[in-house]
């Protein structure tokens, strides 16, 4: 599809969690909005989720569309979003979610009559995506069905890592650009700064929201042998959402026996987080399948490895002796994806030679990491972003 | 500077325009540029003994550019052998289109890989993609073009740029580059001020091999970090840092 865009100013509404929920995608809906509206080419607005739609103290330079969970992914709220917002100019709408949740934006023939006709074939904006891809279908190599089919709606598709653009190539084009990161704040500090934490402590951390593709038994499993062989020496941070969520984590470390080593955080600040990333020996984050795996490149940032999963995006951005083989793989909820299955002794093992090698060397392999992760600064990798916008308008 | 240097010479371009231009080269150990006599060649090579290695060949090309005050200046390695005798006409014909600022004899279509900044570092990231050229050995380098074309970079070992665009950008970027990236230089700044650079498939031989692989070379005091390997780094980390606005680019074949 093509539309007569113009030199300045065309509008552009990103699709998403609100920018001020805590969620990786709600920080790249922040990040993104925030680049989109230093460049005169676009006029930004968000129509974004979140929980309520109470008073909404924080204000951005741009226009906000807040609507509640229960409106779904934004189906209801789109057609007088962007009404209201663009008129009748000519622009985008870009999606920055799973596919699993596009469906009816790529594939609108089934919505109401005048939600059908407003995102069908007669629009006056482009589609665009940006698509954390964590996983495939059960084929092993592509989108499961209900994803090609919402993906093959799109004008223009990006994913967020080289593995997820192979992904989506099975079915249609597909480039992609990493998400930023802020790496002045997430940053190298102290050994230990001011935490309490003994120097001679072995801290593994782990942040990762309590959802079911986290697989926090795994953590905690991998925490158990490292306690076994570490003894009182080994803590463990972890930081989530909620307590419990998906899983139960006071019940889930108690049963594992490390409820004692486990220091548990909920809210914290990018400051705070980074504090304890550069304080620890290693992170891992045992998962499913990740889109992008925003920890792992806060943990390197802060010169700490991390240990991951080797599979879908996160693995892109570790080295092979940071990667985890799945054990095997299932395919799990109603959208048919493929998720690894993993066992906390590979994650032990991997955790424990990361372990000796940062305390090697502490400063040069924190420096190492860091570098591994330099490009993913928003000041580096928003100018690969901005190209993407521009070309997109033909510019 | 060679002291017989006689101000310039003149060729005619598309029947009502003279172009000045400069052949230029730096001594360093080779056998010396060889091309067939042109008519309108009326001084010779404007050559700058280098021989010692005192100049990094960054600053002996800047030394040549402020020596001279002509429109087009040609760098050409002192270990090429041109072939055809049109080859000076088919060189500067290119520069009649205003945004033409750089001309080789071997150039290709890309430059940087297009993940180049999505993945960290890496010098393989950096390399040239899809060039082309008449050398002798042209099987070895890439595709044959007897032809010319628009192109993302041009080989150094023979360089013509237009010399007040050249100036205009501050000259050779002698505090960051020695050797290596000289040609990858012109290109990245082409794109970056939206001019072009072409190739013209002129039949030639650069022998290569030379000077780079000797002693002369190896013990060089301005060799960037130290050693061979370094300063064959040292520049694509330059540029891979210098030119993120343009970086990685293109142009159709």
């Amino acid at each position: 599809m093509r539309l007569d865009l113009r030199p300045f100013a065309n509008p552009i509404m990103l699709v998403s969690d609100s920018p001020g929920q805590p969620t990786g995608l709600a920080r790249l809906c922040r990040d993104l909005a925030t680049l989109l509206c230093t460049m005169p080419q676009f006029r930004v607005a968000v129509l974004g989720r979140t929980p309520f739609t109470g008073i909404n103290k924080r204000s951005y330079p741009w226009m906000s569309y807040p609507f509640p969970e229960q409106g779904q992914w934004g189906e209801e709220y789109i057609l007088p979003a962007w009404k209201d917002f663009a008129g009748e100019d000519a622009g985008i709408i870009m999606s920055l979610w799973d596919l699993s949740r596009m469906l009816w934006f790529g594939q609108p023939h089934r919505l109401r009559e005048d939600l059908a006709t407003f995102l069908g074939p007669g629009r006056n904006f482009l589609k665009w995506a940006y698509v954390p891809v964590d996983s495939t279908g059960p084929d092993e190599h592509g989108l499961p069905i209900g994803m090609v089919e919402a993906a093959k709606g799109y004008d223009r598709m990006l994913a967020a890592s080289e593995w997820g653009a192979n992904v989506v190539r099975r079915h249609r084009p597909c480039d992609w650009v990493p998400h930023g990161l802020d790496t002045a704040k997430f940053n190298i500090g102290p050994r230990r700064g001011t935490l309490d934490w003994p120097l001679e402590s072995i801290i593994v951390g782990c942040n990762m929201a309590n959802q079911a593709r986290k697989d926090w038994p795994v953590a905690f499993e991998c925490a158990r042998i490292l306690k076994a062989d570490f003894g009182n020496r080994f803590k463990m941070w972890a930081h989530t959402d909620t307590m419990t969520g998906y899983w139960n984590l006071y019940a889930l470390a108690t049963d594992y026996g490390v409820g004692d080593a486990v220091e548990v955080t909920l809210d914290l600040t990018d400051e705070q987080l980074a504090q304890r990333y550069s304080a620890c020996d290693v992170t891992i984050l045992p998962t499913g399948g990740e889109g992008f795996g925003y920890p792992i490149a806060e943990s390197m940032a802060c010169g700490t490895a991390c240990v991951t999963t080797d599979y879908a995006a996160g693995q892109e951005l570790v080295d092979e002796d940071c990667r985890v083989p799945a054990v095997a793989f299932r395919v799990d909820t109603q959208h048919d994806v493929r998720r690894a299955v993993l066992s906390g002794w590979g994650f032990a093992g991997r955790a424990k030679a990361q372990i000796e090698r940062k305390r090697d060397d502490w400063e040069y392999r924190g420096q190492q990491l860091r570098q591994r992760v330099e490009h993913l600064s928003w000041p580096k990798i928003g100018l690969v972003w901005r190209k993407w916008f521009l070309e997109g308008i033909g510019l | 500077m060679a002291k017989d240097r006689i101000s310039m010479a003149q060729m005619v371009l598309g029947g009502n325009r003279i172009v000045t231009y400069d052949i230029l080269s730096v001594r360093c150990g080779g056998q010396g540029f060889e091309r067939p006599l042109v008519p309108l060649e009326a001084h010779g090579i404007v050559e700058l003994d280098n021989t010692d290695n005192a100049l990094t060949p960054c600053q002996a090309y800047q030394r040549l550019l402020e020596g001279s005050e002509v429109e087009i200046c040609i760098w050409a390695h002192d270990d090429v052998t041109i072939h055809d005798p049109d080859w000076l006409d088919r060189v500067l014909e290119p520069f009649a289109r205003p945004d033409c600022v750089t001309v080789g004899l071997g150039g290709a279509l890309s430059l940087g890989h297009p993940d180049l900044y999505k993945r960290p570092y890496r010098l393989q990231d950096m390399a040239r993609g899809g060039y082309r050229s008449n050398q002798t050995d042209w099987q070895t380098h890439g595709e044959q073009e007897t032809g010319s074309c628009r192109v993302a970079v041009c080989d150094a070992f023979f360089l013509a740029v237009r010399r007040d665009w050249l100036l205009k950008i501050g000259g050779w970027p002698v505090k960051h580059l020695s050797h290596h990236g000289l040609d990858l230089f012109l290109g990245c700044e082409a794109a970056r001020h939206r001019k072009e650079t072409w190739m013209v498939g002129v039949s030639c031989t650069h022998h290569g091999g030379g000077t780079s692989t000797k002693p002369i070379y190896r013990d060089a005091k301005w060799l960037q970090g130290g050693s061979l390997e370094r300063d064959h780094q040292a520049p694509h980390e330059f540029l891979y840092s210098a030119y993120r606005d343009v970086l990685p680019f293109q142009v159709k074949s």
